[in-house]
C-alpha cells in the first residue's frame, strides 16, 4: 500500500491519466465497429466520465496523508469520485440496454472545431502580438468564419471592440492587458 | 525619385533609432524612467492591498514616479511570486509580501530556493505584533483560563484562525509548545470569519494582531508578543508577564521585495523612498493607531527576519506533522 | 422614533446636488462593474477606493455603498443579453433571462431583473435598518454544522433541476463537486489533483469556469447548428416593455426571494449565489408550470435578481453589528472605512450614528436612482439582443476572454474558460444539464469544509448534534424527496 501511494504521488500522476485516455480511446474504437455504432458519442462520453472518476479515486491515494481529529483530505474527493463512477456506469448500462436515444446528429462540427482552433490561436497570439492586435483580428476572423461577409462593417466592429477594451478595461478598470512585444515599446514610453 | 525616398526613409529610421538610444541612455541614469508596478498577492481590499495603496498615496508626496498596483492573487502568494520572478529584474516590478507568503512556501513544500531566495528582500515596512485574542463573554477570557481549560480538555480545545500552515497557525504552535498545552486548530477562509466563530463561541482563542479587536468590543487581546505592553493596549499582558518565555518578538511583517539581480541603484531608490514614507506623519499615525511599529529596514535586516521565519516554520511544521 | 428622525435628517443632508451626483456616479460605476464579466462587485468597489481618499468619510461610504448595491444588479445585464453573467450571483439570472431574450422578450427579462433588483434591494435595506441587532445574533449561531446543512439544502435543489433526467443531472452535480476539490484542501492544506501546477493550487477560478460553461458552450451549440442565414433581423421590431400590472403579478416571487436573499446574505460563510439558487428552486416549486423554468420564465429572473440584491442589505448586517463582513464586497467596504480611520462595528452606532443613518438613507436613495438609471439604460442594453448572431458571437468570445483575464490578470484563467467552454459543449450535446454542475462548484467547498470543521470540533455525529442543523437537513431531505415521489406518481398514472 505504501509503495502504491508513493507511486501515485510520483510517476502515477502522469501514467494514470494516460491509461485513462487509452481506455477512452479504446472504447471509442470498439464502439464504432460494433452494433452500437449509433451510440458512439454517448458510450465514449460516459466511459470518459467513469474513467475520470476512477483515475481521480486512484489519485487520492497519492495525497500526503495527514489526518487529525477525524476527516482526512482524501475522504470527500473519494466520495464524489466513487459516486461519479457508479452513476456513469449506470448511464452506460442504460445505453447498452438501448433505453437511450441514439447520438444527436452532428451539425457543422467543422465550424465548431475551426472556431476552437481560432480561439487557441488567439491565446497564443496574445502572448507575442499583444492583446489588442490579436483580439481585433480574432473578432474579424470569427465573424467571417460564421459567414458574415460585410467586410467593412466587420472591420468596424473589430476596431470598436479594440477601442472598447482599451478604454474600459485597460484605462478605466486598469486591467493590465498584455501589450506584447510589439506594442510594449510604444505604449510604455 | 524612388532612390530618394529610400534615402529619406533610412535617414528617418536612423534618427528614430538614435533618439531611442539617447532616451534609453538617459533613462539609465535616472531611475525610474517608466511606471513602477507593485504586485500584490492578495485580492483588492486585502490587508497588503490596502497597505500598498496607502503607500503609493503617501509616496506621491515624495516622488514623481508613477506607481501601478496590480493584484495577482492565488495559492497564498505563490502565483504573485511566480509572476514577479518571470519579469525582468530591472526594479520596475516590485513584489509586496507579508510574513505569510514565506510561511506558505514552507507549508506547501514549495522550493525555498526559488520562491524565497529568488528575491532580494529590499525593504521592510512594518512590524505587527502577534497576539492571542479571546472572547470577553466566554468564561475563558484570560490566558490563565485558556491554559487551564486546555489542560482540562486534553487536546480538544479549539483555536480558530485563518488557513492551516499560515503564520497565525505557526504562532499558535509556538504558544502551545511554550505553554506545554495542546489544542486543535480549526481554519477558516479568512480572519474575520474565524473571528465570527470566536464571537459565536465555537472556539476559545484566535491568533492574530491587536488591531483585529478594533470595532469588535466582544474581543480582547489576552496575550501579546512584545517586550513591553503596547501603549495602545495597556490592559493586554505580554507573554513574558504570563510566564511564557521566548515569545517577545513574534511579529507579522509587511515589506517590498524585488527579483534577485535587480540593479543596486533601483533597490537604493526604493529603500530611500521607503525611508521618507516611514517618517511621514500620516503614514506613521495610520499604522501606529493599530499598534503597528513602522520601520524602514533594508536588505540585511529584512533578510534576517525572513531567515528566522523560515527556520521557525520548518521546525514547528515538522514537529506538528504539517510537513514531513 | 429617534431612528426615524435620524434617518430623515440624514436623507435631508443628502439632498444636495453633490451627494446626489455622487450616489448617481456610484450607481453608474456599479452597474458597469457588475456588467463587465471578470470585474466582480468587490473589485469594482476596491478600484474606486483610491478616488475616495480626498472625500469626506461619510460621502466616501455613500459612494462605495452605491457601487456595491448597483453591481449586483449590473451582473444581470450581460447575463440576460449575452448569457455571460457579469457576477457569480447573476448565473441564475441567465438560466431564464437569456432564453427570454432569445425569444424576443428581452424587454421583459431586463425589466423584471431591474424591478426585482429594486424590490430586493429595498427589502434588504429595510431589514438591515430594522432588525440588524437580532439577526446578528442568529448569524453567530450558525456553526459549521449549520453551514454544512445549508449547503446540503442547496444541493437538494438538483432534484427539481433535472426534470425527467435525474441521472444526468446527478452526474453533472457530482462532476461539479469533484471539480471543486481540485486545489489546496482548505482545512489541512493538502494539495489535491494539482499535479504540482501552481495555477491549480486554488482550484479553478470561478468566473472563467462559469463563463466557459454557460456562455461559450451555448455559442458552440449554436455554431454547430449554423443556421444564421434564416435569422430574422429583429432590429425592426419594437421592444415590448412590461406594464406595471405585469410586475404586480410577480410581487410574491420577488418578496419571497428578497426574504431568502436577505437571510442567506447575513451569514458570512454563505453568499448571494447560494441565495439565488435556493430562491430559484422555491419559485419553481410554487409555480404551476415548473417544467418551463430554464426555457424563459420571468419568475426565475425575478427570484434570482431579487435575492442577490437583497443579500446586499443582509451582508451589511454582520459588518455593522459585529465588525465581520458578510461578503467579499463588504470586506472591501470595511477596508475602505479603515483607510478613512473609521472602524466598522457596533461602536460605530455609538460613536457616529449620523454616519450610519447617512448610509441607510443613501442606500434607499441609491436604490431609487438605480431604478431610474436602469430604466434608461435598459433602452440601450436591449439593442444588444438585436445584433445579428454572426456579430454577437465573436463579441461574446471576446468578452468572455477579456473577462476571464481580468479576474487575476492571468492567461491561465483564459485557458480555463476555453477549456470549460469545450467541456460544457460536449456535455450539452449529449443532454447533460449544466446548472447542476455550476451548483456543485458553488456549494462543494462550503459543504466539504464545514463538514470537516464540524467533525473536527464535535466528532462524526456533529451535524446531528445541533437543532438548527437537523432542521435544515430535514428540509433538505423533504425538498429532495418530494419531486422524486411526485415524478414517480405521475409515471404510475401515465
Amino acid at each position: 500500500m505504501e509503495s502504491f501511494s508513493s507511486w501515485v504521488a510520483g510517476s502515477g500522476q502522469a501514467i494514470l491519466p494516460l491509461i485513462g485516455a487509452c481506455i477512452v480511446l479504446l472504447a471509442w474504437v470498439l464502439a464504432r465497429r460494433g452494433s452500437m455504432r449509433h451510440y458512439v458519442g454517448r458510450i465514449t462520453l460516459d466511459t470518459a466520465l467513469a474513467v475520470t472518476g476512477l483515475v481521480a479515486y486512484a489519485l487520492t491515494y497519492g495525497f500526503p496523508s495527514m489526518s487529525f481529529a477525524g476527516v482526512d483530505a482524501e475522504l470527500v474527493p473519494r466520495v464524489w469520485a466513487g459516486l461519479l463512477v457508479a452513476l456513469a456506469i449506470a448511464r452506460l448500462v442504460r445505453v447498452f440496454r438501448a433505453k437511450e436515444s441514439p447520438d444527436p446528429s452532428a451539425g457543422r462540427l467543422d465550424k465548431v472545431l475551426l472556431l476552437m482552433a481560432l480561439l487557441v490561436l488567439k491565446m497564443v497570439g496574445i502572448t507575442w502580438a499583444g492583446y489588442f492586435i490579436s483580439a481585433g483580428l480574432f473578432v474579424f476572423m470569427c465573424g467571417f468564419l460564421l459567414g458574415y461577409r460585410d467586410v467593412p462593417k466587420l472591420a468596424l466592429v473589430a476596431g470598436g471592440w479594440v477601442a472598447f477594451s482599451y478604454f474600459v478595461f485597460y484605462r478605466l478598470l486598469s486591467v493590465p492587458l498584455p501589450t506584447g512585444q510589439l506594442l510594449a515599446a510604444i505604449l510604455r514610453r | 525619385m524612388n532612390n530618394n525616398r529610400v534615402r529619406v526613409l533610412s535617414v528617418a529610421v536612423a534618427a528614430v533609432l538614435v533618439l531611442c538610444l539617447v532616451s534609453g541612455a538617459a533613462a539609465k541614469d535616472a531611475f525610474p524612467a517608466k511606471p513602477i508596478r507593485i504586485i500584490n498577492y492578495v485580492a483588492p481590499g486585502g490587508l497588503m492591498d490596502v497597505t500598498t495603496r496607502k503607500f503609493t498615496d503617501v509616496a506621491s508626496k515624495y516622488t514623481k514616479a508613477v506607481f501601478v498596483v496590480e493584484n495577482r492573487s492565488g495559492a497564498g502568494g505563490l502565483v504573485g511570486m511566480e509572476y514577479v520572478l518571470g519579469q525582468p529584474a530591472d526594479g520596475y516590478t516590485i513584489f509586496a509580501p507579508t510574513t505569510s507568503v514565506v510561511i506558505q512556501v514552507v507549508s506547501t513544500n514549495s522550493s525555498v530556493d526559488k520562491y524565497v531566495w529568488g528575491f532580494e528582500w529590499a525593504s521592510m515596512l512594518m512590524k505587527d505584533p502577534e497576539c492571542i485574542i479571546s472572547n470577553r463573554k466566554l468564561p475563558t477570557s484570560d490566558w490563565v483560563d485558556i491554559a487551564r481549560d486546555a489542560k482540562a480538555k486534553g487536546g480538544k480545545q479549539i483555536w480558530v484562525g485563518p488557513s492551516t500552515g499560515g503564520n497565525d497557525h505557526l504562532m499558535a504552535m509556538k504558544v502551545w509548545d511554550r505553554a506545554g498545552i495542546s489544542a486543535m486548530w480549526i481554519p477558516f477562509e479568512s480572519g474575520p470569519k474565524a473571528m465570527a466563530a470566536l464571537m459565536g463561541g465555537q472556539g476559545v482563542a484566535y491568533v492574530g494582531n491587536p488591531a483585529d479587536t478594533m470595532g469588535r468590543p466582544d474581543l480582547k487581546v489576552c496575550a501579546v508578543s512584545s517586550d513591553k505592553r503596547l501603549k495602545q493596549y495597556p490592559d493586554a499582558p505580554t507573554f513574558r508577564e504570563l510566564g511564557l518565555t521566548g515569545l517577545d518578538d513574534e511579529i507579522m511583517w509587511r515589506g517590498f521585495a524585488v527579483k534577485k539581480g535587480t540593479p543596486p541603484e533601483a533597490v537604493a531608490w526604493l529603500q530611500e523612498l521607503v525611508e521618507k514614507v516611514a517618517n511621514d506623519p500620516e503614514w506613521k499615525s495610520f499604522f501606529e493607531e493599530q499598534a503597528i511599529e513602522v520601520v524602514a529596514y533594508k536588505t540585511d535586516e529584512f533578510t534576517r527576519f525572513v531567515k528566522k521565519d523560515l527556520e521557525d516554520a520548518q521546525r514547528y511544521f515538522k514537529q506538528f506533522g504539517i510537513i514531513k | 422614533m429617534q431612528g426615524l428622525i435620524g434617518l430623515l435628517k440624514a436623507a435631508g443632508s443628502l439632498m444636495g446636488l453633490q451627494p446626489l451626483l455622487l450616489i448617481a456616479a456610484g450607481i453608474v460605476v456599479g452597474i458597469m462593474a457588475g456588467a463587465m464579466p471578470g470585474v466582480s462587485p468587490s473589485m469594482g468597489v476596491a478600484l474606486m477606493v483610491p478616488f475616495t481618499y480626498a472625500m469626506d468619510p461619510s460621502l466616501a461610504l455613500v459612494y462605495l455603498a452605491a457601487i456595491y448595491l448597483a453591481a449586483n444588479y449590473g451582473g444581470s445585464i450581460t447575463a440576460v443579453t449575452i448569457n455571460t453573467p457579469g457576477t457569480p450571483s447573476a448565473v441564475v439570472t441567465a438560466f431564464d433571462g437569456y432564453p427570454l431574450a432569445r425569444k424576443g422578450r428581452a424587454g421583459e427579462a431586463l425589466g423584471v431583473s431591474l424591478v426585482a433588483s429594486f424590490v430586493g434591494g429595498a427589502v434588504g435595506i429595510l431589514v438591515l435598518m430594522l432588525f440588524s441587532g437580532p439577526l446578528a445574533k442568529v448569524a453567530l449561531k450558525f456553526w459549521p454544522a449549520e453551514y454544512f446543512s445549508l449547503a446540503v439544502l442547496g444541493l437538494s435543489t438538483i432534484a427539481s433541476m433535472g426534470g425527467q433526467n435525474a441521472l444526468k443531472s446527478a452526474i453533472s452535480a457530482v462532476l461539479g463537486l469533484l471539480i471543486c476539490t481540485i486545489g489546496m484542501d482548505p482545512v489541512l492544506g493538502v494539495s489535491r489533483f494539482t499535479f504540482g501546477n501552481v495555477n491549480l493550487f486554488d482550484g479553478f477560478e470561478f468566473i472563467p469556469m462559469l463563463i466557459g460553461l454557460l456562455a461559450l458552450s451555448e455559442v458552440f451549440v449554436e455554431v454547430e447548428k449554423f443556421d444564421f442565414a434564416s435569422e430574422s433581423v429583429a432590429g425592426a421590431e419594437k421592444a415590448k416593455w412590461p406594464s406595471l400590472g405585469y410586475y404586480w403579478k410577480l410581487r410574491l416571487s420577488m418578496l419571497r426571494a428578497s426574504v431568502i436573499g436577505t437571510i442567506v446574505g447575513i451569514f458570512p460563510g454563505a453568499g448571494a449565489t447560494i441565495a439565488t439558487f435556493i430562491s430559484y428552486d422555491v419559485e419553481k416549486r410554487f409555480s404551476s408550470t415548473p417544467e418551463e423554468f430554464g426555457q424563459g420564465m420571468p419568475e426565475g429572473v425575478a427570484a434570482a435578481e431579487a435575492s442577490n440584491s437583497a443579500s446586499v442589505g443582509g451582508a451589511l448586517v454582520p459588518m455593522l453589528t459585529l465588525g465581520i463582513p458578510g461578503s467579499a464586497t463588504a470586506a472591501v467596504l470595511m477596508g475602505a472605512l479603515m483607510i478613512h480611520n473609521l472602524q466598522p462595528g457596533p461602536e460605530l452606532f455609538v460613536k457616529s450614528p449620523e454616519l450610519i443613518y447617512k448610509l441607510f438613507a443613501s442606500l434607499l436613495i441609491g436604490n431609487v436612482i438605480m431604478l431610474i438609471l436602469g430604466l434608461a439604460g435598459s433602452r440601450l442594453w436591449i439593442n444588444v439582443t438585436r445584433v445579428r448572431k454572426q456579430i454577437l458571437f465573436p463579441l461574446i468570445f471576446a468578452f468572455a476572454m477579456i473577462g476571464s483575464y481580468a479576474v487575476n490578470s492571468s492567461m491561465w484563467d483564459v485557458m480555463v474558460c476555453l477549456g470549460f467552454g469545450m467541456f460544457g459543449w460536449i456535455l450539452k450535446r449529449y443532454g447533460y444539464p449544466l446548472p447542476p454542475l455550476v451548483l456543485g462548484t458553488v456549494l462543494g467547498e462550503m459543504a466539504e469544509v464545514n463538514l470537516r470543521r464540524a467533525v473536527m470540533m464535535a466528532g462524526p455525529t456533529a451535524i446531528f448534534q445541533r437543532p438548527g442543523s437537523v432542521a435544515l437537513l430535514v428540509v433538505a431531505a423533504l425538498s429532495f424527496a418530494i419531486p422524486i415521489i411526485q415524478a414517480g406518481k405521475a409515471r404510475q398514472r401515465a
